[in-house]
């Protein structure tokens, strides 16, 4: 065991390799400055608001009491210093690993080896978070693991976590493909919805004119077509996973 | 190419895996025992799967879906194995006895310097105690003539006679000092632990002589033995760091450097907050003229006996193997 086995092609750029059960490689898709700023600032302006809210009511509250200033003060700092963890580390706790924003972006805080992040991490990450408010972005842009402060001390990750999407898997192909023409009819037909009607159909003309050349006896079963895309899907016997 | 194949045999256990995690994540983590185990086993089925899709059909749906698969089943099914997870009971019964454990040596060093010119305070003073009155700085020593006893810090960073008072500073600092010392090849370091030696010599003496030592002993025997002890470990510390700096060895430097400063650092971690416990005891029940001495000597031998046990607990780990 000198070598770790890597997988034969590289890893996604903004990706991290980590060696799962039986030293299966595994990719974590780290996510980059961009993702995580804008869920964090989807989070803090949700929390503005809690705190906005909750601070105005305890000072009220208090000033009818009539507490004397400087505990007002201090209780305000108490309570915004309480939300502002709370917030962060108990949606994480509570979902594991997520907060609204982060929702709202797919991201997710993942332990080091992406399994799910422990209590304790969660608690530390999101007590270094005021540094980080600081430090954190350039931190992340240059760490390769795009890790802030909290992240490193904590040692967890946080990932893109993509709801699953539908899939289209191919149900036969030609003898001669192999998976570059595999992947690239695969992504066009999982594109086509959302592609301009008219370069559908010439992407599809042109995946069905590179068929009737390398499988005739496919084409031909489709014969003549109106609709390239679905006779694409037809000779290719594709099915749909809508998981 | 057999992709269609691999899909069509292999799907069937990927489908059931996804079905698997959907219900495991409605139910929260109320999973059966047996629920469990069929569960690790499929996730180890798509694990392989992926690793296969990824080498042979890179890009491909299948070695999508498999990777997306084999993040949520591991997310789900792996619980970060916690190395590196913060826990304070740890660091103070685990990681800080097993460091101070390694580094006795420099302890040692440390604690030997510090007696040797303590010896050399107390037999200076006693000879001549005019001699003294440089090391304890004349104010203090009026103080003495006059009966009275200050009720301040043991130990320093500058001869009080340097400076105006004796209240040079305080032990947070004096720790400090010995510790980070280490970084200038451990001059520092030797220096704070000689002159606290000394000035705790000549101290004693100074109070002998002045008739004072038993309320010397009464105000310092609730916090003096620990304090004294931290302090010195601290230094023990920064005694790491500048052996790492200034010793040769086998192994490359970078490499002995980073291990000093790490245990220095947990050196430095473990004992320095003793010391906010001990402020509390020096300000609080150290001057109180209604407590018993006894209650004070009890006080402070508990506190040694307490730090001591910590730190010399038996280690079964690789801490001692080291040597």
């Amino acid at each position: 065991m000198s070598e770790i086995q890597r997988p034969p092609h590289p890893p996604e750029p903004g990706a991290e390799t980590v060696l799962a059960m039986d030293n299966i490689a595994l990719e974590l898709p780290l996510a980059g400055v961009g993702s995580r700023a804008l869920a964090a600032a989807l989070d803090y302006v949700v929390l503005g608001f809690i705190i906005l809210s909750v601070v105005i009511g305890l000072i009220s509250t208090l000033a009818v009491l009539e507490v004397p200033g400087p505990w007002i003060f201090a209780a305000v700092i108490l309570t915004v210093f309480a939300l502002n963890w709370g917030y962060f580390a108990g949606w994480e706790m509570l979902t594991r690993g997520r907060t609204l924003g982060k929702m709202a972006v797919q991201l997710r805080v993942v332990g080091r080896e992406g399994g799910t992040a422990s209590l304790p991490a969660l608690l530390v990450r999101n007590l270094l978070r005021d540094v980080d408010i600081v430090v954190g972005l350039p931190l992340i842009a240059t760490d390769r693991q795009c890790r802030r402060l909290g992240d490193r001390v904590a040692g967890t990750r946080v990932i893109h976590d993509r709801a699953p999407e539908p899939d289209v898997v191919l149900g036969r192909i030609p003898a001669a493909w192999g998976t570059r023409e595999v992947a690239v009819v695969e992504s066009y037909l999982r594109r086509a919805p959302g592609l301009d009607p008219d370069r559908s159909r010439y992407l599809a003309g042109r995946l069905l004119q590179l068929l009737a050349r390398d499988a005739p006896d496919f084409a031909a079963e489709v014969g003549t077509y109106n609709d390239a895309e679905l006779a694409l899907r037809r000779a290719l016997r594709v099915t749909e996973t809508s998981d | 190419m057999d992709y269609p194949r691999f899909v069509r045999l292999r799907s069937p256990i990927w489908d059931a895996f996804e079905e698997a995690l959907a219900t495991a994540r409605g139910r929260g983590r109320h999973l059966g025992h047996g629920e469990l185990e069929e569960m690790a086993f499929r996730y180890r089925q798509v694990l392989h799967d992926h690793a296969l899709a990824a080498s042979r059909f890179p890009g491909t749906s299948a070695a999508r879906r498999l990777r997306r698969l084999a993040l949520v089943g591991t997310r789900f099914l792996m619980r970060d194995r916690g190395e590196g997870r913060p826990s304070l009971l740890r660091f103070f019964t685990r990681t800080f006895p097993q460091v101070f454990q390694r580094r006795l040596p420099m302890v040692g060093v440390a604690v030997a310097l510090f007696a040797a010119l303590a010896v050399l305070g107390l037999a200076v003073t006693a000879l001549d105690p005019a001699l003294g009155v440089t090391f304890v700085g004349q104010g203090a020593v009026e103080g003495l003539e006059r009966g009275q006893l200050w009720t301040e810090s043991l130990t320093t960073v500058a001869p009080p006679a340097a400076t105006s008072s004796w209240i040079a500073t305080n032990n947070v600092s004096v720790a400090l000092t010995a510790w980070a010392g280490g970084a200038v090849a451990g001059l520092v370091t030797l220096y704070v632990v000689l002159l606290n030696g000394l000035m705790l010599g000549a101290v004693v003496g100074l109070t002998v002589h002045y008739g004072m030592a038993p309320a010397l002993l009464e105000f310092v025997a609730a916090h003096g033995p620990l304090e004294i002890t931290i302090i010195l470990i601290s230094a023990a510390g920064g005694l790491v760091l500048a052996w790492g700096l200034v010793a040769a060895e086998d192994r490359p430097r970078s490499e002995v450097l980073a291990e000093a400063s790490r245990d220095a650092l947990v050196i430095l971690g473990g004992a320095a907050p003793w010391l906010v416990l001990l402020a509390l005891v020096e300000s609080f029940i150290s001057p109180s003229p209604e407590l018993p001495p006894a209650f004070k000597v009890g006080l402070g031998v508990a506190l040694e006996v307490l730090f001591l046990t910590l730190a010399f607990r038996p280690m079964a780990g690789p801490g001692r193997l080291h040597g």
